[in-house]
């Protein structure tokens, strides 16, 4: 079976909005600049947030920043599976996007700790429901400790070929790996929702997964205009993502426009040219966010199809994930609690952003 | 709030009769305010606004500090009491008695909650049969007590079991997070550190005493029934002699407060060849009652000023 029926859709989007509801406000935000550590954080996060689930057993135990953030992601992890296990029981085939996203983030961590004797602090609390869908050998990849073992953890898998590059003389990088990794997951996510769906499904998926990429190869492109202006984007491989929304003549057109200031003129041209927020001053990577929330809400809100709401809470999720990280560095940092709070994107931010 | 009337009053006073005008004028609730019209080079002698420090408050927060330990509320300030030729050396003798008291106190109660702090991460690594003070002594290994979560410690038999080198040694688990130990090579240690941070493992100090965990947890015990007793007795000590010098402490701290008080009165007043000006207000109801009280005094002389509306508390 590949389409959701229309039944058990309205309760996968209810599932949805109900999970919605415990996504933080902005007084809750503005409390949590208030806390002076990161044990602080966490017990506030703990008596008055749904976060209680993963940080009520810290009665004994003083937190640490790496601990905090590994149960962060294991709070949204859990969250995004609760959703994808539904998915997959109604017999729906989307949450494998969100297993090869897990995947990516997997590759990523282990090819940061190559070469050293530790694992992915990040990745300690993983839900079972995404090791069991992984097709990844988890703990081969723990394992490795070179490029030959990485490579020796991904045979078998979708990913074996995804090394030959470096095998054959390519200089590796994590940054490298990573831009590959992207191709090769964003490539195989729009190939599953080519095969499983059709018409508008299809359609507002795969404008999703086009956004999410380009969004990322704005924030690269920007960041390479800003700073190394002079740098040939061709050998950087910032545009090697094959899953978009640019025309191939916008894509040259990117890839050769001098400075910032041009690269905006090109993106203004092009399908998010009439983003609410996206050419406004600030960092980069603030408004790109601010662009996929406003997007992710908006369609968590109004649209009818349930993959769309799914993949919509799964990017709101996400974004809160990331606020809260933000806001545990600015604490560790001392930090005052109006310079981190410019670096959060919130539901308030985006509503004032469109007024 | 309801606006009151006051008189404007100049007090001339020889300075003889300084100490009784100024307890009459503060029992009937006169309030000093600074001369502002009365030019300080008009006089000849002490400065405007004079007073300097006052010469009980030292003495009036150790007397308070006794109080306060013995848990007793502040007396009320009393103008009218004697205060003793020696009022200095008695406070002064009754601060320290209670201050060694209450040093000695605090540092047993210290002494019982580093004993109780100890026993209970002691009882978090109870179940390991091993020596302590050896521990300590390694000289080739060191030794990392603390804990981590049950998930990372899973996680670490599956990746490092054939890695002889990390090896953890549970001892306790509550719920999720397993305490223990682990041993590392000392020229090896910021490695297995390093494996044993990325599990998010957190060490945790623990009391440096000889013997195991049960020997020591039995010397823990014997040192809390030591220290309660030596507790109960400095604290038998401190009632007896709260018993005693309850009555003499308030009732010096209350001559004190009321001599405070005075000298905070008389700091208002300027000093002019042998007598003192003070200016200030006072409810024009009890004006009547004042000039009654100074009637007898020959060397007195009230001017009223006008009157003034002001509200209570701003008076």
């Amino acid at each position: 079976m590949k389409k959701i029926a229309s039944l058990s859709a309205g309760a996968l989007t209810a599932k949805a909005h109900a999970m919605y509801g415990d996504i933080l406000g902005a007084d809750i935000y503005r409390e949590m600049l208030g806390c002076r550590s990161i044990a602080e954080l966490a017990a506030f996060l703990r008596d008055h947030t749904a976060y209680a689930s993963v940080f009520g057993d810290l009665a004994r135990v003083r937190i640490q920043r790496a601990r905090f953030e590994a149960l962060l992601r294991k709070y949204t992890m859990t969250r995004i599976a609760s959703l994808a296990a539904a998915e997959k029981a109604l017999g729906g085939s989307l949450y494998r996007a969100l297993i090869m996203d897990y995947d990516a983030e997997l590759l990523i961590t282990c090819a940061e700790y190559l070469g050293s004797e530790g694992v992915g602090e990040s990745l300690q609390f993983v839900p079972a429901f995404y090791r069991e869908n992984s097709q990844l050998n988890e703990q081969a990849l723990f394992r490795a400790r070179d490029l030959d073992e990485l490579d020796a953890a991904l045979d078998g898998t979708p990913y074996n070929r995804l090394l030959d590059g470096f095998r054959a003389g390519a200089p590796f990088s994590v940054r490298a790996l990573e831009l590959l990794v992207d191709e090769c997951v964003n490539t195989r996510t729009e190939q599953l929702i080519q095969d499983n769906y059709s018409g508008e499904t299809r359609s507002a998926l795969l404008e999703n997964l086009r956004m999410r990429a380009d969004m990322k190869t704005v924030e690269s492109l920007y960041r390479m205009k800003t700073y190394y202006p002079d740098a040939d984007a061709r050998r950087t491989g910032v545009l090697s993502n094959t899953v978009t929304a640019f025309t191939q003549s916008e894509r040259t057109a990117l890839l050769e426009c001098k400075d910032a200031a041009a690269l905006t003129q090109v993106l203004k041209r092009s399908a998010y040219g009439k983003l609410p927020g996206l050419f406004k001053a600030g960092v980069i990577e603030h408004k790109t966010n601010e662009a996929m929330l406003r997007a992710h809400i908006h369609q968590l809100r109004y649209s009818t199809i349930p993959q769309v709401v799914l993949i919509s809470f799964v990017g709101i999720q996400q974004n809160e994930m990331t606020n809260l990280i933000h806001i545990s560095e600015g604490i560790r940092y001392g930090l005052p609690p109006e310079e981190i709070a410019a670096f959060l994107v919130t539901k308030e931010n985006v509503r004032a952003s469109e007024t | 709030m309801r606006k009151r009337k006051f008189a404007v009053l100049r007090l001339l006073i020889a300075s003889e009769e300084m100490d009784a005008v100024c307890r009459a004028l503060k029992q009937y609730g006169f309030r000093p305010q600074f001369d502002t019209e009365t030019p300080t080079s008009a006089y000849h002698g002490m400065e405007k606004k004079s007073g300097g420090d006052s010469p009980y408050t030292h003495t009036l927060s150790h007397l308070r500090f006794v109080l306060d330990v013995a848990g007793k509320p502040l007396p009320e300030a009393d103008i009218h009491a004697a205060l003793p030729e020696d009022w200095h050396e008695k406070a002064e003798a009754l601060y320290k008695t209670c201050r060694t008291l209450q040093k000695e106190k605090t540092q047993l109660q210290e002494q019982e909650d580093a004993c109780r702090q100890g026993q209970k991460k002691l009882e978090l690594f109870g179940d390991l049969t091993v020596d302590m003070q050896d521990i300590a002594e390694c000289t080739f290994i060191r030794v990392r007590f603390g804990h981590m979560p049950a998930e990372s410690y899973e996680r670490m038999r599956a990746l490092y079991a054939d890695n002889p080198y990390v090896e953890f040694f549970p001892s306790f688990s509550d719920g999720g997070e397993i305490f223990g130990m682990y041993f590392a090579p000392r020229d090896m240690a910021q490695r297995i550190d390093a494996i044993f941070a990325s599990l998010l493992f957190e060490s945790l100090a623990i009391p440096s005493l000889s013997g195991n965990t049960a020997e020591i947890g039995t010397e823990f015990e014997r040192s809390l029934h030591i220290l309660e007793t030596e507790l109960s007795d400095v604290e038998q000590r401190l009632e007896r002699f709260f018993a005693k010098e309850e009555e003499t402490v308030r009732a010096l701290y209350a001559a004190l407060a009321g001599a405070e008080s005075l000298f905070a009165l008389k700091a208002y007043a300027t000093c002019c060849k042998g007598s003192y000006i003070l200016t200030g207000l006072l409810p024009e109801e009890r004006l009547r009652e004042l000039y009654a009280v100074l009637e007898n005094s020959k060397q007195v002389y009230v001017i009223r000023k006008g009157c003034v509306k002001q509200r209570f508390a701003t008076a």
